[in-house]
């Protein structure tokens, strides 16, 4: 009897054996553009991962991985007086140790700190991207600006997650590819997403974290077995909370848009003129809006509008226009 | 002159350009918009190119000079525009 052998989820991992992977070869996680290796010694971590990667295959023996990454307890009196937790890559250990009970925020914060330095074959927006119909959302935000929330929320009410961090733009494809990590919501979103859908698969909080309290949100089965999957822009939409507003969507002016992805992008400058190109291309040739909203069913309903319109409406500004320069 | 490789994007209203020489990315006013575009069709000095601009929209030479000049100052620092001397300095040595 022959057939294909399923890979076991994260999720399906007695906690003591991912435990003790992790301890030994470690623990493989392929974002989609990206892989870790991470290793580890705490069993905090290893009880962490199992809610917030669920989905993603268990995979302890990869052929490569893009970082290495180490969190471990810190020894000697750190044992035992305020445990710590530090985070190791390449022998260097570029930040202060956190409370051995938060080692995923320190691992999430750390990782993405990595990717974010190293990734430079992609231009790396700051921006949650979602999918629909083929078709990427881009969501470039400042921080505070409920960009994580909004995504959190597509992703609950049938948009595929390829991130809420990181919009992955490859200038030769250009098209978005996933980097898919658990959502990371802080605060008072935590509550927000809870009652927005209270089956969402959300892990443990972490309070006073450098941003307050923070919280994961598991990636869907779907999202983690469609991460591969390269997507063309559908649509830039920044988003803006305010209260005691109707939801409501406005046209971005092109030098807007083109500002808000190059110059909040992580590795705008890294990529030259491939980069200027990608974001021009992004400005010119998808459509950009500024959503506001008070309410976040409001808010998915007005994208969802949206979508169902996208295909007249996505249409290239230089045949509106104008020409090329 | 314009820096080889310079790239540019009309965006609407305003245009965005990307310099080589400076890894630097500018968004541009009219001012920066309308001394490139002649400096895209030929190597001009400051001078040159206001004369060119004063006979294109009739504004006395002076006065173009007097709202193009500090935007000719901020492209060449920003490694858009170069000038002989700069050019025979960035090349390499032999």
């Amino acid at each position: 009897m022959s057939g294909a052998v399923r890979t076991r989820s994260i999720g399906e991992i007695d906690p003591g054996l991912l435990h003790q992977r992790l301890c030994e070869r470690g623990l493989w996680l392929d974002y989609g553009c990206t892989t870790t290796r991470l290793q580890s010694d705490s069993r905090a971590l290893a009880a962490q991962l199992r809610i917030v990667y669920a989905q993603f295959p268990f995979v302890d023996h990869g052929e490569w991985a893009d970082t290495h990454v180490v969190v471990r307890r810190q020894r000697g009196l750190r044992r035992w007086i305020r445990p710590q937790v530090a985070f190791t890559c390449d022998f260097e250990v570029p930040f202060a140790p956190f409370p051995a009970s938060s080692p995923l925020p320190m691992f999430e914060w750390g990782s993405n700190w990595l990717i974010g330095h190293r990734l430079t074959h992609l231009l790396l927006l700051h921006a949650g991207v979602v999918e629909r119909n083929g078709l990427a959302l881009v969501l470039p935000a400042t921080p505070g600006s409920g960009k994580s929330t909004l995504t959190a929320a597509l992703s609950l009410r049938g948009w595929r997650l390829l991130s809420d961090e990181f919009g992955a733009f490859c200038p030769i494809r250009r098209r978005f590819i996933a980097l898919l990590k658990p959502v990371a919501l802080k605060n008072d979103s935590i509550r927000i997403i809870k009652d927005f859908a209270p089956e969402a698969p959300i892990g443990p909080s972490f309070p006073k974290t450098r941003k307050g309290t923070v919280a994961h949100l598991a990636a869907a089965s779907s999202a983690v077995q469609r991460r591969h999957e390269w997507v063309l822009p559908g649509a830039v939409v920044t988003p803006k909370w305010a209260p005691n507003q109707a939801a409501s969507l406005q046209r971005l002016a092109p030098h807007v848009q083109f500002s808000l992805l190059a110059f909040n992008a992580f590795n705008y400058q890294d990529g030259g003129a491939a980069n200027f190109d990608a974001t021009a291309h992004l400005t010119r040739d998808v459509p950009g809006w500024q959503l506001v909203y008070s309410d976040l069913n409001d808010a998915v309903e007005q994208l969802d509008d949206l979508w169902r319109g996208l295909p007249a409406s996505r249409q290239p500004r230089r045949q509106a226009g104008g020409a090329d320069p | 002159m314009l820096v080889d490789g310079v790239l540019m994007a009309e965006l609407g209203t305003q245009w965005a350009a990307y310099s080589p020489r400076s890894g630097q990315t500018l968004m541009l006013n009219l001012e920066a918009v309308s001394l490139l575009e002649v400096l895209q069709d030929q190597p001009l000095t400051l001078a040159q190119a206001c004369r060119v601009l004063s006979h294109e929209v009739d504004v006395p030479v002076d006065q173009i000079e007097a709202s193009v000049g500090t935007a000719w100052q901020q492209l060449r620092a920003a490694g858009l525009l170069e000038s002989d001397s700069d050019r025979r300095a960035a090349l390499p040595r032999t």
